[in-house]
């Protein structure tokens, strides 16, 4: 008796202790693919288990955001040294998919094309200077791109290659957010129940979302419509808007989304978010299909997202435009 | 004997459940508490943490450099919202963001890599 008396306040500690880790999960946070990335899963299968779950997944986020960058070097091979040249080059497997997903991408997606970065950056450079791109300088650019050309190749030793032909340049902005999710997608299914709690969070224009705790599901915020929530689990969450990148130009909004059939840089709604359930690709589609849909009439998005099997909402000037059916909002 | 036993059987029954009620009001706590805090990262390192629960009205300077590049930024606090006043990037998309006072809507500027989130309760998981 006695005995367990000395043991009261050691259990006292342990109650106490327990109690507080069962109120903390670990959330990762990391910079790329130019925006803040969360990665969070719950402790439900073990705390040690989702710190090395969630460091895995950040190392696969960052080695993604390493090979899709456009813009500058960095230590692997990346879209800034396939735009540097037009010889064939040795890739790693990851911007092998990477461009594979691309080019499969450019077959579905009404306006989506891998080969816009020389457009899209005299866009952005016209925009800074608060002026609109003239028809002659899109003309050409529009040339550019229909006379370039990405090609991807994979060889026996499994060596990846890639060669852009022309001069228009590569951007895979639209895409790699998705197709790093649907990276983790793979990795969390490999490696754990199918139950399993996580949200991965790049930027909010980009989400994988697991279960909530207890299977539950995660209650979304629609930032553009007052008080209204969407409920999901096991899904991918795609949102392209313009509200916080856009220059306003005689009364027109110019933002960085770009058609690449006409070149125009004006989106026809504020927001196009794309639902899609948590099966592998749905993310590089879900994110493409979120930009294709800005620059597209709403029978086109009616008929694409039938014939895609993704569910969409539409938003102009603060109201629903069009949803689909199967959405349900609160 | 027998009483001896009885009463410490009570006192032992007497303390489990005190500690009991210590843990549910441990974990009632921690659910009620609804301190905000905002993160602000630089290259993925944590520099700041503020707590917006104060609501006070500061200004929180980062200073840094990417290479030869100066980072010169103002984060400003007010009434439990965080705000980038000043910042030297050329599109002050960070600036035009204005106040945020919600978590899951983080504060970034690409430019200067810096950004910051809120952490706490909301009656939502997240915004898009």
């Amino acid at each position: 008796m006695r005995r367990t008396f000395k043991l009261l306040p050691l259990i006292l500690v342990a109650s106490l202790t327990a109690c507080d880790i069962a109120h903390r999960y670990p959330v990762d946070t990391l910079f790329c693919f130019d925006t803040a990335v969360t990665v969070e899963t719950t402790e439900y299968h073990g705390l040690m288990y989702s710190v090395v779950v969630q460091k895995d997944i950040c190392n696969m986020l960052q080695q993604i955001d390493a090979v899709a960058d456009a813009y500058k070097k960095r230590d692997v091979t990346c879209i800034y040294d396939l735009n540097s040249t037009n010889e064939k080059i040795e890739i790693s497997e990851y911007l092998y998919w990477l461009l594979h997903e691309c080019k499969e991408l450019e077959r579905i997606a009404p306006n989506f094309n891998p080969l816009i970065g020389s457009l899209s950056n005299e866009w952005k450079k016209a925009l800074e200077e608060n002026t609109v791109l003239s028809n002659d300088v899109i003309e050409e650019e529009l040339t550019k791109i229909n006379n370039s050309q990405l090609v991807i190749s994979m060889t026996g030793d499994n060596k990846y290659f890639a060669q852009r032909k022309g001069d228009a340049l590569i951007d895979v902005g639209a895409v790699a957010k998705g197709f790093a999710l649907d990276q983790c997608q793979v990795f969390l299914r490999k490696h754990a129940e199918p139950d399993y709690e996580y949200m991965i969070n790049a930027g909010n224009s980009s989400i994988l979302l697991g279960n909530n705790r207890n299977g539950s599901t995660f209650k979304v915020k629609l930032k553009d419509l007052k008080d209204t929530y969407l409920y999901l689990k096991d899904s991918y969450v795609s949102t392209s808007g313009i509200s916080e990148q856009k220059t306003t130009i005689d009364g027109v909004n110019y933002s960085h989304i770009i058609n690449p059939k006409t070149g125009s840089a004006v989106s026809l709604y504020d927001t196009v978010i794309v639902v899609a359930n948590g099966d592998y690709g749905n993310g590089a589609l879900g994110d493409v299909l979120a930009t294709s849909f800005m620059m597209s009439e709403l029978e086109e998005i009616k008929q694409s997202e039938k014939e895609i099997g993704v569910n969409v909402i539409v938003i102009k000037d603060d109201k629903i435009l069009y949803k689909s059916e199967s959405i349900e909002l609160h | 004997m027998d009483k001896k036993k009885l009463r410490n059987d009570i006192i032992l029954i007497a303390s489990l459940i005190l500690v009991a009620v210590i843990a549910l009001v441990c974990v009632l706590s921690s659910r009620q508490k609804n301190n905000k805090y905002a993160k602000v990262y630089f290259q993925n390192e944590l520099i700041e943490t503020i707590d917006l629960s104060k609501k006070e009205e500061k200004d929180y300077p980062v200073d840094a450099f990417i290479g030869d590049r100066h980072v010169e930024m103002m984060i400003h606090t007010k009434d439990g919202a965080i705000h980038v006043s000043k910042s030297n990037c050329p599109h002050q998309d960070c600036v035009n963001m204005g106040y945020v006072s919600v978590s899951n809507k983080p504060i970034i500027c690409t430019y200067n890599q810096v950004y910051i989130i809120i952490e706490g309760k909301a009656n939502y998981d997240l915004e898009i």
